[in-house]
């Protein structure tokens, strides 16, 4: 079991780094476009982060397991701010369960002034279970 | 003396093509070592890719990567999913249509259904269309 377990780490480590860059790119790209647009008053930047090993599940990637949003505003969010972007990401369940299989299990939020941010453990929104039963079924 | 030189010659010759003949021979043999290696190697890879693309856990996290994410949703819903929960909360409260039950009972199942899609513009922006149809409300 050990042994499977970093076997598939090891494959997984390579196969995915790819698809992590790729996931990143499309959600830059569409902040940028939404923003350039005038859809959305800030705009939001995704990048890869080291993440907390506290939050660690059976998909977690080796290292930089965390999946950053910068809101670029030019300001200091205020924590529900913060609170009000981390839920729209967490409850969009097709994204979780899309950054749980990449290999993140940190969902963080900043804005681009201040020092603090907010977190979470992505397995526990991922409602791990349904997809499971969708699987088995 | 000469004919002393000359067989020490064809000695030294001899025992010379021997060791390089041994050498030649030795260094094959490793050959096959590396290549027995390398081919269980190959093998065990090949072995390994192939049980873990059969495991479930790679059926399960190749169904959770295939599911489609929409970005534009995603952002939409970052801001200004919030505003119109505040607003729809308040008018489709049921307290709202304590005085009619038929009403009441509508605007009962409209708020539980918006209170479940708190963060989904989308979601959000059907059932203000809903509640003006079946509540009567103007926003």
């Amino acid at each position: 079991m050990l042994f499977e377990n970093i076997w598939n780490n090891v494959l997984d480590w390579f196969n995915d780094r790819s698809e992590r860059n790729s996931l990143v790119r499309s959600f830059n790209s569409a902040a940028r476009k939404a923003f350039v647009l005038g859809l959305a008053p800030t705009m939001l930047k995704a990048s890869i982060s080291k993440g907390n090993s506290e939050y660690r599940h059976q998909f977690s990637a080796w290292m930089n397991t965390g999946f950053r949003i910068q809101a670029l505003s030019g300001r200091s969010l205020s924590k529900d701010e913060m609170i009000v972007i981390g839920m729209v990401v967490l409850h969009d369940t097709a994204l979780v369960r899309q950054l749980i299989a990449l290999g993140w299990d940190t969902l963080e939020i900043h804005d681009d002034t201040g020092i603090y941010g907010c977190r979470w453990k992505l397995i526990d929104y991922a409602n791990m279970g349904g997809a499971l039963n969708e699987f088995n079924r | 003396m000469n004919s002393i030189d000359s067989l020490t010659q064809v000695v030294d010759t001899l025992t010379n093509t021997v060791n390089t003949t041994a050498k030649v021979s030795q260094t094959e043999s490793y050959q096959w070592v590396y290549w027995l290696g390398g081919a269980i190697a190959i093998a065990l890879v090949s072995y390994g890719i192939v049980r873990r693309r059969s495991s479930k856990y790679f059926q399960l996290k190749q169904k959770m990567k295939s599911e489609p994410v929409d970005f534009n949703g995603v952002i939409n819903n970052a801001f200004y999913s919030q505003e119109l929960y505040d607003m729809l909360k308040k008018k489709c409260h049921p307290d709202r249509f304590s005085t009619n039950p038929i009403l009441e009972e509508k605007a009962t199942k409209i708020f539980a259904l918006i209170v479940e899609n708190k963060y989904n513009y989308k979601a959000l922006s059907l059932l203000k269309s809903r509640a003006e149809k079946e509540l009567n409300i103007t926003f």
